[in-house]
């Protein structure tokens, strides 16, 4: 479980998280959407130890963050491709394999890459990659030591619809051992997840099963939740 | 182990790149070959015309390996535009003049210092015939003196002997004008009036010679410098540093794998370098091969070391450029092509934080000195103390990337 208490940070005078707490529940797909610039991605590297947040404090499995151990069991794709380019495929997959100290077998790897149908192109440069090879691939690395918690910053920015829909069904099935975080703009993957946070204005406006959010808002899809709450904020400001 | 698979994928990409490889190996060796022709060769002959310029000049200048050309009357300027001559020495009235075209100021230094030796040589010479003359003048006197005294002494005899007492003085005074004849005429003139002796090596070295030694630190230091820098920042700035902090690799190991990892290159190109500045350009070295390998290697983790940090502080590969005036130029400055020693108060405070200065002074102390391992304990002992700063500043500098 990781559990976020009254987390601040800001960049300079820019605040981007302000008092945020909460959990994200065990075996579950938690999706983290909100509009550009946020702050999801910020608070996906507080998650990782990548950013010192300024104040509270982010437990994972009782662990404080940051910790080294803890990224063990962690696996992490960041928004943009984080890939060697003059190595091939399976070399970026299986450097990374290693990176993780105990051993990971050739199996796993060759069934991670058929995962994102790359068995093809492993033997090919990454820099011959097309946009969305890369972005599969990434995914991949992240899958590679079989983590107990994922952490995937738009991971599915680029990959064809089909692709889509089969790499959705594969996080479905790792919900049995893992702890899912992902971030998207795209709505109809919001809705596939089990429990959305909505970041507005530096913190979490709304939280809950996708059901839950639209009832409560009165609303028919997410994009409308976040236009209520513009409209929620101008009342009140006008209130003000 | 991580640090082993950090190394071989970083032997894989560089291997993979050409244009690395041939930048870490090839470069170096083009650039010294080229300096190797650009410098003169000390053993070849100037030539210099000489109007109106006595004969022992001339030997002395033709002793001096420079080929003379005895001419009258000529309009110096066409002449030595026309390529006949490097120098025309000239006398008029006692007085020399060395004429030089000035285009190329490699044939002026050993032009100005043959001619130059070559009339003082002959002055002195001069010289020394003189006094030699006069010395003989003097003994011919002091002869006289003596004979004198002789027959004084001879007559004093005869004298009475309250006279023959006060005489005594003068005596014992002649005796000693005798001795110190005989003293300044014991100083012999040699046929060298100047004798230079060289403490290291037994010729002057030229400027090439200095810079040799000097030359193969720089390019150790230069291209594991830049490399490194370079590879670091691909790394940040294409998000893998980041993606590999997200694993539970130390940050230790990182910087350990990078130092290895380069240092496997960097050792290949110090040897390259040196092998092919000792075996293939003849350069001539009084210590040993291994000392120069020793420097050169603590001078390339040095070289990764700051490469690594310095790449933190940069956005691009051009701003990494940027720090080539800044960071390495002035460092040669200091290597030991320059005198420290004879520089402003401040410059020689700051020379003692540069990796070059210690790295090419002490290759100078070895490979025209002949230093021992032992005596170059000091600068080597330096050397892995900036590896040590470096090392720890970059795994502390990782903190920006990663908290723990
Ligand atoms: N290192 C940094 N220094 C200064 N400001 C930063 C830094 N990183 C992020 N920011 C700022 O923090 C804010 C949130 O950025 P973040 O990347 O977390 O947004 P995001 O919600 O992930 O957006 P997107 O959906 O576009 O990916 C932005 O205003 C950004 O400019
Ligand atoms: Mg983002």
């Amino acid at each position: 479980m990781i559990k976020l208490s009254n987390i601040s940070k800001s960049f300079g005078k820019q605040t981007i998280l302000q008092d945020i707490s909460v959990n994200i529940a065990a075996n579950q797909i938690t999706g983290l959407i909100g509009p550009s610039g946020t702050g999801k991605t910020t608070l996906i590297k507080c998650l990782m130890g990548m950013e010192k947040y300024d104040a509270g404090s982010i437990q994972i499995d009782n662990t404080t963050v940051p910790n080294r151990k803890l990224l063990n069991k962690t696996g992490y794709m960041a928004q943009s491709d984080s890939l060697y380019h003059d190595l091939t495929g399976l070399e970026n997959i299986q450097f990374f394999a290693h990176m993780y100290g105990r051993k990971i077998s050739n199996k796993t790897v060759q069934s991670t890459l058929n995962l994102v149908q790359l068995e093809q192109d492993k033997k090919k440069l990454v820099q011959h990659y097309s946009g969305g090879m890369k972005r599969r691939l990434s995914l991949a690395i992240a899958l590679i030591n079989q983590p107990k918690y994922l952490i995937l910053d738009e991971p599915t920015v680029g990959i064809d619809p089909v692709l889509k829909l089969s790499i959705w069904d594969q996080l479905h099935d790792l919900k049995k051992d893992s702890t899912l975080l992902i971030t998207t703009h795209i709505m109809d993957e919001a809705m596939k997840c089990d429990q959305l946070l909505l970041m507005k204005n530096k913190g979490i406006a709304a939280s809950g099963t996708p059901q839950e959010i639209l009832e409560n808002f009165g609303v028919s899809d997410i994009d409308q939740v976040f236009l209520k709450l513009e409209e929620q904020e101008y009342e009140n400001a006008a209130a003000n | 182990m991580r640090m082993l698979q950090l190394i071989k994928r970083i032997c894989k990409q560089v291997l993979r790149d050409k244009r690395t490889l041939a930048l870490l190996f090839l470069a170096p060796i083009f650039v010294i070959t080229l300096l190797n022709y650009i410098f003169p060769d000390p053993d070849d002959e100037v030539t210099i015309a000489a109007v109106n310029v006595s004969d022992d000049v001339i030997d002395i200048l033709e002793d001096n390996d420079m080929i003379v050309k005895q001419e009258n009357e000529i309009d110096i300027k066409p002449y030595l535009e026309d390529g006949n001559a490097s120098a025309v020495l000239e006398e008029k009235d006692g007085e020399w003049t060395l004429t030089i075209l000035n285009d190329n100021p490699m044939d002026e230094g050993p032009a100005i210092q043959g001619s130059s030796q070559a009339v003082m040589e002959s002055n002195l010479n001069d010289l020394s015939d003189n006094i030699d003359d006069m010395i003989n003048n003097m003994e011919d006197m002091s002869a006289g003196v003596k004979d004198m005294m002789e027959s004084i002494n001879e007559m004093m005899t005869q004298l009475p002997p309250e006279v023959a007492q006060n005489m005594d003085i003068n005596m014992d005074m002649d005796v000693d004008t005798d001795i110190d004849t005989d003293i300044d005429s014991e100083i012999d003139m040699d046929e060298d009036p100047i004798t230079v002796e060289y403490i290291y090596g037994d010729e002057s070295y030229t400027f090439f010679e200095i810079l040799n030694p000097i030359l193969v630190s720089f390019f150790v230091f230069f291209f594991v410098f830049l490399i490194a820098g370079m590879s670091m920042l691909k790394e940040r700035s294409s998000g893998t540093l980041e993606k590999l902090l997200s694993t539970p690799i130390r940050k230790s190991e990182i910087v350990f794998g990078y130092l290895f990892g380069y240092g496997i290159f960097a050792i290949l190109q110090t040897a390259v370098i040196i092998l092919y500045s000792v075996y293939i350009l003849d350069m001539e070295i009084a210590g040993s091969i291994t000392n120069m390998f020793i420097i050169n290697i603590l001078l390339s983790l040095v070289a990764l070391g700051l490469g690594l940090l310095l790449s933190t502080f940069v956005s691009s590969e051009f701003q990494m450029i940027q720090f080539i005036p800044l960071v390495i130029i002035p460092q040669i400055f200091f290597s030991g092509m320059l005198n420290v020693d004879t520089m402003e108060p401040w410059l020689q405070w700051i020379a003692p934080i540069m990796p070059l200065y210690y790295a090419g002074n002490t290759m100078i102390d070895v490979v025209l000195k002949g230093f021992t391992l032992g005596e170059i304990m000091v600068p080597l002992s330096i050397l892995v103390l900036f590896i040590v700063v470096f090392v720890t500043l970059n795994i502390l500098g990782m903190r920006r990337y990663r908290k723990v």
